[in-house]
């Protein structure tokens, strides 16, 4: 925090900001960078007559719901929905609290600390994608294939998570810990009351990028899952393109469903998600 | 059971780190461990396995599946990585520049990081569609082709000659270029702005200080950002998987989408786990270069 906001004063000092002109050509090239985007959207407003007709309409004629509507009731998506926000919720309250506590645990010295630190360092160099078979086996033997534990529990902690919240509480005045000593205090109840408080801006960090990661994970989900019940939206969007072939309006409508949530959420917590990737940089 | 008490803690050290270090002994090293083992056997999941030594790295090394999507791979890689540097320190650059309203700029470059890979590809498949889509609408438009006789590339996702493998890129280096913009903007501005006054002053043009400056003072970061990219380039595959299947004939099936079809739909467990042994040693080699060469200064100027 103390770096950003250094570079902040920096960045304000060297201020030279771009001429109209400059302005008003970065405000055309972001706005055609992001057509797809609003391709997406207006598709998913068009019927299925104006969807084909070439040339193709900028603008649907008409801003009717009608196609939204059909593609809502041509697939479960409450279900998938709720089976998503379920496992894009746990995981990251259950990743902050297990890091929160092993990030803690290993500001301390003891026998082996540095070994267990650079292991839990170690796992970011073996990317999910070359143990997805292996994964896939475990999960199989300990029966959790089409249940929630395959998706939650392999998810629920992070090296980069536990990084943060160690170097959080390097941060921390060492008088607090006396102070609570001197309490009588136990360190899980030190933690409770004092330590996850205090790490709040670092727990909102971990949190929000997990939970897009998981909003928009698919190669995992698509492995363990394969009863429809238990479908996540990314796998559900996959299936519902595959049912539907090119009827594009219905499935960008589709893409609309999954994309809004996470799209809502980030124009809220933006800053801080853009920065949190900015220092983590190990992200995708 | 205080903060100063040795057993309490001991108890407290313990039980803060097992959860943490049992599923990532299990997920991570125990898998690729396992990963390994199971590359030496014959195993369609519903038999028992049956040991055969190296024999899947023999038939992998043989088979031309194999080295098509090695090369698909590399493909990708050497042109998307240099792609993406590129563009991206041109972004960061701008956004440098933009000073009053960067948030909303960055913003901007940033919403197609945050939606996912399968949308991502969904609207650029729908963008690419040769006969419906905008893209080629576009194209006609501005006179680069010509209605009557368009070239094959103009085919985009159904084009095995170079048409499938461009749309790939292009998904991939739209969803990507905001990302590494944002990680650009912060090494710009971790350069103290005091080399630029003092360059200022020596009477240095923009493109003297942009070289004798930004460049060198940049590369920890430019280092950095090629390694992420060089590794993510080699593990793409959900954007392969949605936008064409992998095809046509084989001429986007990734290293990992490979992988994904002979495990997941010819069952070949052990085949396909030797060649994410490969995989794996591919990726390993860069994450071993960036810790010999990025620890230090990809953090600290």
């Amino acid at each position: 925090m103390k770096m950003t906001n250094m570079t902040v004063r920096r960045a304000a000092k060297s201020r030279q900001p771009l001429s109209i002109l400059g302005y008003g050509l970065l405000f055309a090239f972001v706005i055609i960078y992001n057509v797809p985007i609003f391709w997406m959207i207006l598709t998913g407003f068009k019927d299925s007559t104006e969807v084909y007709k070439y040339p193709p309409t900028l603008l649907p004629s008409v801003f009717s719901f009608k196609n939204f509507i059909q593609a809502w009731n041509a697939t479960p998506w409450p279900r998938y929905l709720a089976n998503t926000l379920f496992v894009a919720t746990a995981i990251p309250l259950l990743k902050i609290m297990l890091s929160a506590f092993a990030g803690y645990a290993l500001t301390f010295k003891f026998r082996g600390s540095k070994f267990i630190f650079l292991a839990i360092l170690g796992t970011m160099m073996i990317p999910e994608e070359t143990t997805l078979v292996a994964k896939y086996l475990v999960v199989s033997k300990l029966g959790w294939v089409n249940t929630y534990w395959a998706l939650i529990v392999p998810g629920m902690v992070g090296a980069f998570s536990v990084f943060m919240f160690r170097q959080f509480f390097l941060t921390m005045p060492k008088e607090l810990v006396d102070a609570a000593a001197v309490d009588g205090c136990s360190h899980f109840r030190y933690m409770l009351t004092v330590g996850l408080p205090l790490s709040k801006s670092t727990a909102l960090t971990v949190g929000l990028l997990s939970f897009i990661d998981e909003w928009n994970s698919t190669l995992w989900p698509l492995i363990v899952i394969n009863n429809e019940k238990m479908r996540m939206v990314q796998i559900a969007l996959k299936a519902f393109s595959d049912d539907r072939g090119t009827t594009w309006n219905q499935l960008m409508a589709g893409c609309c469903f999954v994309t809004l949530p996470v799209l809502v959420l980030f124009l809220f917590v933006q800053k801080k998600f853009i920065e949190g990737v900015a220092t983590s940089g190990i992200k995708g | 059971m205080s903060v100063s008490d040795k057993r309490g803690k001991t108890f407290f050290l313990i039980l803060s780190l097992a959860p943490t270090v049992l599923i990532m002994f299990v997920f991570s090293y125990f898998a690729l461990f396992y990963c390994l083992g199971v590359s030496f056997l014959k195993w369609n999941m519903l038999g028992t396995p049956r040991w055969i030594g190296l024999r899947n790295y023999l038939q992998m090394l043989t088979s031309p599946e194999f080295w098509n999507s090695l090369k698909v791979t590399v493909v990708y890689a050497l042109w998307s990585v240099p792609l993406c540097i590129f563009l991206g320190l041109l972004v960061g650059l701008i956004l440098k520049s933009a000073s009053i309203g960067r948030s909303f700029f960055r913003l901007m470059f940033f919403l197609p990081v945050v939606i996912s890979m399968v949308v991502a590809s969904l609207i650029w498949r729908w963008i690419f569609d040769p006969a419906q889509g905008i893209l080629n609408y576009v194209i006609y438009g501005l006179g680069l082709a010509d209605r009557a006789a368009p070239p094959h590339w103009m085919q985009w996702i159904r084009d095995p000659g170079g048409g499938s493998m461009a749309a790939l890129l292009i998904v991939g280096i739209w969803k990507r270029i905001g990302y590494n913009g944002v990680i650009f903007l912060s090494g710009l501005l971790n350069i103290p702005n005091e080399y630029y006054e003092a360059a200022t002053v020596e009477g240095a043009s923009k493109f003297m200080k942009f070289r004798y400056i930004t460049l060198p003072l940049l590369s920890p970061t430019t280092f950095f950002v090629m390694i992420i990219q060089i590794i993510s380039a080699l593990k793409v595959s959900v954007s392969p998987l949605v936008l064409t299947n992998g095809g046509p004939v084989r001429s986007t099936e990734t290293l990992v989408l490979y992988i994904y079809k002979e495990a997941f739909e010819n069952f070949r467990m052990g085949y396909a786990s030797a060649v994410a042994v490969f995989v794996f040693l591919f990726i390993l080699l860069f994450t071993v270069l960036q810790s010999i060469f990025g620890e230090k200064k990809v953090h600290y100027q």
